[in-house]
């Protein structure tokens, strides 16, 4: 088993409102080893990203609070370091790909600079030319020709996808262990995102890097991922292998997302399953499991008491009251169990 | 065979001088018939967007011949005709932000076509009218007096599908009208938007980068390429028998939900091949069309 790199316990995150006090993130955990990576799906506002940002410790404070838990990096907590030595584990450790690479570049700087910027910032011993070699080669790691040419041109000679190949040349830069990349695809064309996330598949193949990997497209997930975190209102519903989540996934908000994706190799044409209704106001969190109004399954307890993570298996774990042994036995929706035995089947005749 | 509601016959449009122009369109011809939803997929600047635009008059067109119900909508019109075109053809738009104004309640969005159109000048008909619409949408009568901060995005959307029903059109372009979605709302417009086409026999173009949502809403796709399309037929054909490189590297970029085929996914790259030859539209099996010259329609459909 490879090494723990990042461990998160029960993260609680609020933000300062006019309106109240928001709780983006209502304890949430996972663990993170070497050279994994784990994709955190959901909609928008369920917290994925101010996960990943406090993770980085990019929560402004105020108005974010950090209410509680702990992020361990290789074993020590940075939710108590201060700005100083943060910024140190920023670069160094822990990089970031943020998903538009319009707006994540300084257009005023040539491509080099950026790059060396982050290079002679975290390493004092090198010299600017042995910074220009490098950045030279993160340039044709990362699949850009004529990296020499291309050094000494500005943000707005490149395209959208070659300019997402020069954000994660900067976020490799200084070598971290961690690579947290926010939606790095969504604002990109189909064809340059396959481009992208084989790139960043190679990388991780080449020098170990943990990645996490946020999205909301399910295809990107079962693409990239090792493991899966689902989050619904600041909490992590269900988590697994990625092969749990997709074929045999345990939770409703799992089976809603899986079912409102069109379903091209079965050739179904039935309507699109959706979740009804929308997420629920973190200022005033609904008591009892905060799925239950959109639930089609929802029971009395969903109304009254959160649910617990129940284990599905060693590395399967749900957060819903069905799981209960008392609580009556709901199959997966014969739509979406379809669809799986068909992924599945197929997956056993191409392994014959 | 269902009638043909729009005919588009060698549309170009360029910008920029005449000298260097850029042609966004360069010479497309399709039909789209009444009732059906025909998909127009391509990846950012290839000109799907131009093509939508053009075809409801945002721009005036550089070449070409629009014909809508047998009529050619850039020709000379007075006042009259154009509004009673403008009656027929609406869009729904991308950013559901952006597309609302934030002064407007949502009543007022959806009910500013029937002041230009002059229809339902009595208070109670006009109120009853935006109701049915907002109810047709799957929102409720009293989100009439809201503004458009006060709604969700997958609620603008609705409310943006309203509008362009107000008028009772039969011919709706869609342009990206998911793509600023989230999946499960992505969904429900989805399925909105079937559901209105059953109710209301509108016709769609629907235009869209997600070609998984395209297939699933279209009945046929056309697929473009740099200002031309490349690959026309229906939905399945194209999906299962693909003959232009360009669709066969598109296809095989689109991530699925089923992580045991994602693992041995083999991109498909898409190299684009110049020829001195003339390129031109073959229909390679009945209703499905591919551009190339003779010798390229040889080597692909080997």
């Amino acid at each position: 088993m490879s090494k723990k790199l990042l461990e998160v316990n029960d993260l609680k995150i609020n933000f300062k409102t006019y309106a109240g006090i928001v709780q983006a993130v209502r304890g949430v955990s996972f663990e993170l080893y070497e050279g994994e990576t784990l994709a955190i799906v959901g909609e928008s506002g369920s917290g994925k990203s101010v996960t990943s940002n406090s993770i980085m410790k990019l929560i402004p404070q105020p108005p974010g609070i950090y209410a509680g838990g702990q992020i361990l990096f290789d074993g020590r907590d940075l939710v108590p370091l201060s700005e100083k030595e943060m910024a140190k584990v920023r670069g160094n450790d822990i990089a970031m790909i943020f998903q538009d690479p319009m707006t994540a570049l300084n257009p005023t700087m040539r491509v080099g600079r950026q790059i060396t910027e982050v290079i002679l910032k975290h390493n004092k011993d090198v010299s600017k030319a042995e910074a220009k070699e490098r950045a030279i080669k993160l340039l044709e790691l990362v699949g850009i020709p004529m990296p020499e040419k291309r050094f000494r041109q500005y943000p707005h000679e490149f395209s959208g996808g070659m300019r997402q190949r020069v954000v994660i040349a900067i976020a490799l830069a200084a070598d971290p262990k961690l690579l947290i990349a926010d939606e790095p695809t969504t604002a990109l064309d189909v064809t340059i995102q396959a481009q992208i996330l084989e790139l960043m598949k190679d990388i991780q193949k080449k020098s170990n890097t943990s990645i996490i990997f946020i999205t909301h497209d399910l295809g990107v997930v079962a693409n990239v991922a090792d493991r899966v975190a689902v989050m619904y209102a600041g909490q992590i519903v269900e988590y697994g292998t990625v092969n749990d989540i997709f074929y045999n996934p345990k939770h409703p908000y799992t089976w809603g997302l899986l079912g409102s994706m069109p379903d091209l190799k079965n050739n179904v044409k039935e309507e699109l399953r959706t979740i009804p209704g929308s997420p629920p106001d973190l200022i005033h969190p609904p008591q009892g499991d905060a799925f239950a109004p959109r639930n089609e399954f929802a029971m009395a307890i969903d109304y009254e008491m959160e649910p617990p993570m129940f284990q599905v298996s060693e590395t399967h774990y749900a957060k819903t009251w069905l799981l209960h042994p008392d609580a009556p036995k709901v199959p997966v929706p014969e739509a979406i169990q379809q669809r799986i035995e068909g992924y599945l089947k197929e997956a056993e005749e191409s392994g014959k | 065979m269902a009638n043909k509601l729009l005919e588009v016959k060698n549309l170009k449009q360029y910008f920029g001088s005449s000298a260097n122009p850029i042609k966004a369109v360069d010479g497309i011809s399709f039909d789209v018939y009444e009732g059906e939803t025909l998909g127009l997929v391509g990846e950012s600047g290839c000109g799907k967007s131009t093509t939508g635009r053009s075809i409801i008059r945002l721009y005036d067109i550089t070449d070409g011949e629009i014909l809508f119900k047998g009529k050619n909508i850039h020709a000379g019109k007075s006042r009259k005709e154009l509004k009673e075109f403008n009656r027929e053809m609406q869009m729904i738009f991308q950013d559901p932000y952006a597309s609302l104004n934030p002064r407007m309640t949502a009543g007022e969005a959806i009910s500013e076509g029937f002041d230009i159109h002059g229809l339902y000048k009595d208070k109670k008909e006009r109120r009853e009218h935006i109701g049915n619409l907002l109810e047709a949408v799957g929102l409720n009568r009293e989100h009439a007096n809201r503004y458009a901060h006060e709604f969700s995005g997958g609620q603008r959307q609705r409310i943006g599908i309203a509008r362009a029903l107000s008028l009772n059109p039969s011919f709706i372009i869609a342009d990206e009208p998911i793509s600023a979605l989230d999946v499960s709302i992505q969904a429900q417009v989805v399925n909105l938007l079937k559901k209105l086409q059953k109710e209301r026999n509108l016709t769609y173009l629907f235009i869209a980068h997600d070609l998984s949502m395209v297939k699933y809403i279209s009945d046929r796709i056309a697929v473009m390429y740099r200002g031309k399309i490349v690959e026309l037929g229906e939905a399945n054909e194209i999906y299962n028998n693909p003959i232009h490189p360009y669709t066969k590297s598109l296809l095989s970029a689109v991530p699925l939900p089923d992580p045991l085929t994602e693992r041995k996914r083999q991109r498909i790259p898409y190299v684009h091949e110049e020829t001195d030859e003339q390129l031109s539209v073959h229909e390679v099996l009945p209703s499905h069309f591919v551009l190339g010259s003779d010798s390229q329609i040889k080597k692909w459909t080997k």
